[in-house]
């Protein structure tokens, strides 16, 4: 018992500033919510901001994805930046989507990408040339 | 049987007197001996100045009968005897005539004057009153004389008559109190009468020499007179006392007593008819005898009187020392008894005052200094016990009891607090082991939410966080109570949003709060923990008093003070006194009391508002719920824009990371992350989510355990997302490195390329963005 390193700490927080964690739970940020109500955000998925910063925005957090999103970035990159996780961060993308406050450009889907066979012919048509 | 009566006779009495004052009680009793001895004194007085009176009266008497009555007499006894002698109508007899008349004045004038007659007791007025009447036969008795008609010896038995009657109105004057004066006045009463029998002898024996012959009739007369002049002489002489018969008995010796002695035997011997003695030896030798016989009444007159002075003095005296002596027993008793009575009743008093200050006051305060948290069971000023009164006797000795009931007071509120305070740490102690297995369970959850890109697993995770947050309030709420500072602190000030959602946070129904858009005010850093705790009780009474559809509103407002925050529930509110009892204890928190576990919530509350002088006060809102007000001080809400906080609380911790970012942490954390094996597709994944791994503390060891517990297929399925996380890293390193290549010297080019981690990359871009946003 003596070994507890609280013994004899009787004035003083033991943990100070980020030691403490986050003052705001995560869960309080979406305010429970987990998943995105219409889209699911990829982590390259390029989002930009259409608005500048609204005065009426919902959070601080919103606040810092618009203010970040000023010029084109993915959502793994917001994601790290804001320092949440990316769970959060989808929901909170989705909100400021459905507000129309940012615009999202998906990376073409691989499935529409020109197949092997037909680079391999295009190759060969120029080899042919 | 007596005896029992008695005391219930005492009872009763002291049954009735029990509403007296001690000092009602004391008064009576040095009242009533003092009452008592006054009493006797005037008694004693009045006897001793009844006596001194008589004294007086009697000298006023004796002024009256004595000197004037006196004269009156011997002229009466003079005119008695010329009335017989001579013949009617001579010179002599009108003169004697006159002068009586002179002196009947005088007398008659003297009795008015004295106002004897007021004083005289009924008895003695009516001999007064007889003499008075029969001086006034006088006029009469002379016109017989003159007339001739009357018989001598009848005209000297009208005189005599008078003369008796004056004798008897002198018959007071012999009854005096004291006995030697009775006894000289009884001789000199006696002198007088046998002057008065000489003088009548005369008048008779003179009436017969001028008629020059005696008849048997007159023959019989004489003998009965001289007879009873002898006795009345003989009686006289045995009564006056001492000093005194002593001339009275060499009268009686000398040679002229034997010859008028011889002259009244030739007188009673011979046989009637011719008168054998010389009328002018008999003249001669009567008046010697009698001048004699005045002269000695008169010293013995002077000396009664002056016996009679002194004695009415000493009676004086005697009353004025009585009265001063019974003056000073009283006075010397009334001092004594107010002197003694006053001592108890003022250390009575005494006792009282400082009894009642220390039962109503002292204690009362020191029981409530040691009850509060902290106090100093060995302050003197708190244990000390003042003594109530001196002294040995029954009153000292009820202080000293009254002093020892107070010590064992004092020590059983000692040996609470100590109790108390060993509970508070018993408390305090689980209270802090709870909080940090809980702080490093968030910790973990922390992490975990940060590597899991499942929605279902983000919610299971988030209601284990929400749980967590809420023990940590409880447990939080414990280390208030005991007394001590909840476990997390910010040196930095926290934006008021901030902390409204810290507080929302951390209770059950947080979805039900609304917050509404507040003000742009930060909280400084020392007291955030506390209005955290503090915002948290309030909504958590809020959601609780509420019905579970009603929201609760959290709305603030700069005031001139500070800020005002506004909790509004939509319950049911409450009652008056409730409320009344309820910001009674805000504004005062009371101790702590173990024994009541209900309402902790406002007790924490109040503990907390109190530390940081904050006012809570709770009112009815007009939507018939309760809304707290919860005014925080200027000095806590800063307001000013330009100050250097950390904008976002959720960002906060990451601020001082930045800082600290040396080279080797990264490196070593690097290497434990590599130590765990490829196969933790998490932390490849997001490689900044790694935290620092303290020394002194477990997380690293634990995340370890439970990063290598996972199952590896779930990041599998997303293989996808990984390739565009590695890419999206391997973009925001190249970012990076361009922008330092373009902004920083060529000083930092030792820094290997790939070796500042995204996670410190990412603390400094959001620090400066930030700030460049704010």
């Amino acid at each position: 018992m003596s070994t507890d390193p609280l013994d004899g700490v009787e004035e003083g927080p033991a943990w100070w500033d980020h030691e403490a964690g986050p003052v705001v739970r995560p869960y309080m940020v979406t305010g429970g919510r987990v998943r995105p109500v219409t889209v699911d955000f990829d982590l390259i998925t390029f989002l930009v901001a259409t608005a500048t910063l609204a005065a009426d925005t919902p959070s601080p957090e919103h606040q810092a994805i618009l203010a970040l999103t000023q010029e084109p970035r993915a959502v793994a990159e917001v994601a790290s930046r804001v320092d949440l996780p990316l769970g959060v961060v989808r929901v909170l993308l989705c909100d400021l989507l459905s507000d129309g406050l940012i615009a999202r450009y998906d990376p073409p889907p691989t499935d529409h990408l020109p197949n092997v066979e037909t680079l391999q012919a295009v190759i060969h048509g120029l080899r042919a040339l | 049987m007596f005896d029992v009566a008695v005391s219930r006779t005492l009872d009763v009495v002291s049954v009735r007197n029990r509403g007296w004052s001690i000092r009602a009680k004391i008064m009576t009793l040095a009242v009533v001996p003092l009452v008592a001895i006054t009493g006797l004194s005037v008694f004693g007085v009045a006897v001793s100045a009844g006596d001194a009176l008589n004294l007086l009266a009697a000298r006023n008497y004796e002024q009256v009968f004595g000197g004037f009555g006196e004269r009156l007499m011997v002229e009466i006894q003079r005119e008695r005897r010329l009335s017989v002698a001579e013949k009617p109508g001579s010179v002599l007899l009108s003169d004697q005539r006159k002068s009586t008349d002179e002196r009947e004045q005088q007398f008659r004038g003297s009795l008015t004057g004295s106002k004897l007659r007021d004083e005289l007791p009924p008895d003695q007025l009516q001999n007064v009153d007889a003499f008075v009447a029969a001086l006034n036969t006088l006029p009469q008795l002379r016109l017989d004389v003159d007339s001739g008609k009357a018989e001598p010896f009848a005209v000297v038995r009208d005189y005599s008559e008078i003369v008796d009657r004056l004798y008897r109105a002198f018959t007071p004057m012999t009854k005096l109190a004291d006995p030697d004066l009775a006894e000289l006045a009884h001789g000199i009463f006696a002198i007088s009468r046998a002057r008065e029998m000489m003088a009548r002898e005369d008048a008779v024996i003179s009436s017969v020499v001028a008629d020059g012959r005696v008849t048997v009739a007159e023959q019989n007369q004489l003998l009965r007179t001289i007879g009873a002049r002898r006795q009345v002489h003989d009686e006289a002489l045995g009564s006056l006392p001492a000093p005194h018969n002593e001339q009275f008995r060499q009268i009686f010796d000398s040679e002229t007593y034997r010859t008028l002695y011889a002259m009244e035997e030739t007188l009673s011997t011979t046989r009637p008819g011719k008168v054998l003695i010389d009328a002018a030896i008999w003249r001669g030798t009567n008046d010697a005898i009698y001048k004699q016989l005045d002269a000695t009444e008169g010293a013995a007159a002077g000396a009664t009187s002056d016996l009679a002075n002194e004695l009415g003095i000493a009676a004086f005296a005697q009353t004025i020392v009585a009265a001063l002596l019974g003056l000073l027993c009283a006075a010397i008793s009334l001092v004594l008894a107010l002197r003694t009575g006053r001592s108890v009743v003022r250390r009575l008093e005494r006792l009282r005052v400082s009894a009642l200050e220390v039962a109503h006051e002292r204690l009362p305060r020191a029981i409530a200094a040691l009850r509060q948290p902290g106090a100093l069971v060995n302050d003197p000023s708190l244990t000390d016990v003042p003594l109530v009164a001196v002294g040995t006797d029954e009153v000292g000795q009820v202080g000293h009891a009254f002093g020892a009931v107070q010590r064992t007071a004092v020590r059983a509120a000692v040996d609470e607090a100590v109790l108390r305070r060993g509970i508070s740490e018993v408390f305090l102690n689980i209270a802090r082991r709870s909080q940090a297995l809980l702080h490093r369970q968030l910790t973990l959850l922390d992490r975990m939410e940060r590597r899991t890109t499942e929605p279902q697993e983000l919610e299971d995770l988030f209601r284990l966080d929400h749980m967590a947050t809420r023990m940590r309030r409880h447990a939080e709420a414990l280390v208030i109570l005991a007394g001590a500072a909840p476990g997390r602190g910010w040196r930095h000030p926290v934006p008021v949003i901030d902390v409204v959602r810290g507080a929302t946070s951390e209770i059950e129904d947080y979805q039900r709060v609304t917050i509404d858009r507040l003000p742009d005010v930060k909280v400084v850093g020392r007291a955030v923990g506390d209005v955290i705790h503090l915002l948290a009780e309030l909504l958590e009474n809020s959601t609780s008093f509420a019905p579970p559809h009603t929201r609760v509103r959290v709305f603030a407002e700069q005031v001139g003070n500070g800020l005002a925050l506004h909790v509004e529930d939509r319950g049911l509110g409450m009652s008056d006194a409730e409320l009344a009892e309820a910001n009674g204890k805000l504004a005062e928190p009371p101790a702590f009391d173990p024994a009541s576990s209900s309402r902790l919530g406002l007790l924490v509350v109040a503990r907390l508002a109190a530390r940081q002088g904050i006012t809570v006060r709770l009112r009815s809102s007009s939507y018939g719920g309760i809304t707290a007000v919860v005014l925080i001080p200027a000095e806590l809400a800063l307001t000013d824009p330009t100050d250097k906080g950390e904008p976002l609380g959720i960002f906060a911790p990451r601020a001082p990371r930045a800082v600290e970012a040396a080279p080797a942490v990264p490196v070593e954390e690097q290497t434990v992350d590599l130590g765990n094996g490829g196969g933790d597709e998490t932390t490849a994944l997001l490689p900044k989510r790694v935290r620092k791994a303290s020394p002194e503390t477990a997380p690293a060891a634990e995340e370890t355990t439970v990063s290598l517990g996972e199952p590896a297929p779930v990041p599998r399925q997303r293989s996808a997302d990984q390739v565009r996380t590695m890419m999206s890293a391997f973009q925001s390193g190249t970012v990076r490195g361009r922008a330092k290549a373009s902004t920083e010297s060529t000083a930092n080019g030792d820094e290997p390329a790939t070796a500042p981690t995204p996670q410190d990359s990412a603390g400094m871009e959001d620090s400066s963005t930030l700030e460049g946003r704010a």
